[in-house]
């Protein structure tokens, strides 16, 4: 077959490579070492994402579905993975397609689409509860997964570790006093999934330059009274109220900037932090749940930059979840009209009723996606331009017989996220 | 000496590797980033240009790509990638490997990146063992390595001798 085929040069291998699936290349690995040295390498495995169209992966507690997201295709393609073990195993958290699951005392960092994952134990097992975050540092290719504890008595400590999956080892990066793992931007590990390493990382740093024993409480009670409300996080800074006055804080340098909300309504209020790259900017977004049912939804954005607010727009419907939903595009997206653009994406969901998490929102290879969940499947609509509303479309429908029968139990949970086919492989470099 | 071609009825010749020499509009040849940085720089006073690498056959297929897509180049998308699909429809490994090589050479990206794509979606469910043979791998696992490699991949196997 290969007799009379010209010889091709490596860069045109390559090439060819990264066009194929996970499984084939999977295959190749035992074509020779240079085979498996190209396919196993970052800088292919890179090229090879870029290739691939994004998967979304749907995990259930003991499955987990692999949707192909294609704009083009009429129904998705679906693949369904089991867990390598059983049975008693939680999902800790998942992002780029790896997945942080506990079975017993052991963790494990699993990448469903290569079968393969990598092994680890808690770095001891304390009394109290413990959440586990994971989070994904680029800039040194590595995934970090993050442990608190939560101490059972009110003025007890928390130690905080880290384990890198580079290195393989665990650090302690310091304590955290009672008031910060109780406040739910630890807990609830929505922000540690987000921007967990920048998050910790800074922190840890700031503890480190800081030579009490218990820094994290001295810091926090430094620039105010008693009643302090952690609304959100990101890489390092904390949106903070306290009274009728939000301040983003950076705890590390200890700097402020105080500001005031708009204007101080009726209905409760919902509070979003995000940060726009572009401009170097972090942005509030304040909603405003209106008390009445039929009564308008006020939302102002805060730019920390311009030091001042931006209404965008009143919104005649429930706006149930927005916590989450600001919190979730807070992590990941570094677009600067997102917390605008999500505002105003909800206003076609005259489906989205008010309950428990009617829908989630998930960041899809750079773009916005919302999973609405409906009677009888999941709809999923992604932004393609950002700050057009118009550009909102549907982009799949996953129907609930897809799955396995279990499939509608995955609604309250729904733990999906951004799947892409190769970061996979990346995965098998620190597995084997 | 550019002037000397653009007088030259926007035309220049190219000529492939067994001799052959064609005659291709201007606007086709820049298609090719190879040729259209030669162009550029003036460095093609000389009357032919010889694309030693390249065979007849090959060279006019490449020649047709490029005259489709210069033609069409504001055209519709959609026009173009059927016939980019009847293109390679049909056409055997070897006239792939010359055609990927040529593109390669030429710097025809959209021409690279089809026929890429094309030998991608030809080995996918070819056996390693025969991959090996297209691509004149060689073999250095021992069968204790390539039984160990195989055996941690063992699921992508399924289905395969």
């Amino acid at each position: 077959m290969g007799r009379g085929l010209p010889h091709l040069p490596d860069e045109i291998i390559f090439n060819i490579l990264s066009r194929l699936r996970v499984k084939p290349l999977c295959r190749f690995r035992s074509v020779s070492k240079p085979w498996l040295a190209l396919i196993t390498d970052p800088h292919f495995i890179k090229s090879h994402i870029n290739h691939q169209s994004p998967k979304l992966m749907l995990a259930h507690r003991s499955y987990c579905y692999g949707y192909t997201l294609d704009y083009q295709a009429p129904r998705p393609a679906k693949t369904t993975f089991a867990l390598p073990y059983k049975p008693v195993i939680k999902i800790l958290g998942s992002h780029n397609g790896i997945l942080l699951v506990r079975a017993g005392r052991t963790l494990r960092l699993w990448n469903p689409s290569i079968r393969m994952f990598r092994k680890f134990s808690p770095p001891d097992n304390p009394s109290g509860s413990t959440f586990y975050g994971l989070g994904y540092d680029s800039a040194s290719d590595d995934f970090k997964v993050v442990r608190a504890i939560r101490p059972k008595r009110k003025n007890a400590t928390s130690a905080v570790h880290v384990f890198s999956s580079r290195l393989g080892s665990w650090k302690r990066i310091g304590e955290f006093d009672y008031q910060m793992v109780q406040s739910h931007d630890w807990t609830s590990g929505t922000v540690l999934n987000g921007a967990p390493h920048s998050v910790v990382e800074r922190l840890g740093s700031g503890m480190g330059d800081v030579i009490a024993p218990n820094p994290a409480i001295t810091e926090i009670q430094l620039p105010y009274t008693p009643i302090v409300t952690i609304l959100g996080s990101l890489n390092g800074i904390l949106l903070i109220r306290t009274g009728r006055t939000l301040r983003l804080w950076n705890p590390s340098i200890r700097m402020l900037q105080i500001f005031t909300p708009p204007d101080f309504p009726s209905g409760s209020t919902i509070y979003g932090l995000s940060y726009d790259s572009a401009s170097d900017d972090f942005k509030v977004v304040m909603a405003i749940r209106p008390s009445r049912k039929n009564a308008k939804a006020v939302v102002h954005v805060f730019s920390a930059r311009l030091s001042s607010w931006n209404r965008i727009g009143d919104f005649g419907y429930q706006i149930h979840g927005w916590t989450s939903v600001t919190n979730i595009d807070v992590m990941e997206n570094d677009d600067p009209c997102l917390s605008e653009v999500i505002v105003e994406k909800t206003q076609p969901s005259h489906y989205w009723e008010s309950g428990i998490l009617p829908y989630c929102l998930e960041v899809l290879r750079g773009s916005l996606c919302v999973f609405s969940h409906r009677e009888d499947n999941v709809e999923v609509l992604g932004l393609k331009k950002c700050g057009m509303i118009e550009s909102w479309s549907r982009l799949f429908v996953i129907p609930y017989d897809t799955g396995s029968v279990q499939f509608k139990r995955l609604t309250p949970l729904c733990s999906a996220k951004d799947g892409e086919v190769m970061m996979e492989i990346d995965r098998n470099r620190f597995v084997v | 000496m550019a002037s000397s071609i653009e007088n030259n009825n926007e035309k220049l010749t190219l000529k492939s590797s067994d001799g052959e020499e064609f005659l291709v509009e201007k606007h086709v040849a820049l298609q090719s980033t190879l040729l259209q940085n030669m162009l550029d720089s003036d460095c093609s006073s000389a009357d032919v240009i010889p694309l030693p690498k390249i065979d007849a056959r090959t060279l006019a297929l490449v020649l047709g790509y490029c005259k489709k897509h210069a033609d069409a180049s504001s055209s519709k998308q959609g026009e173009l990638n059927s016939f980019d699909s009847e293109f390679l429809k049909d056409m055997d490994m070897g006239a792939l490997f010359n055609l990927v090589l040529a593109a390669n050479f030429m710097e025809i990206k959209g021409l690279l990146d089809i026929a890429a794509q094309k030998i991608a979606d030809t080995i996918k469910d070819k056996p390693h063992q025969e991959v090996r043979e297209i691509f004149h791998v060689e073999n250095d696992y021992t069968p204790e390595e390539e039984a160990a490699v195989r055996e941690e991949n063992r699921w992508a196997f399924e289905g395969f001798p």
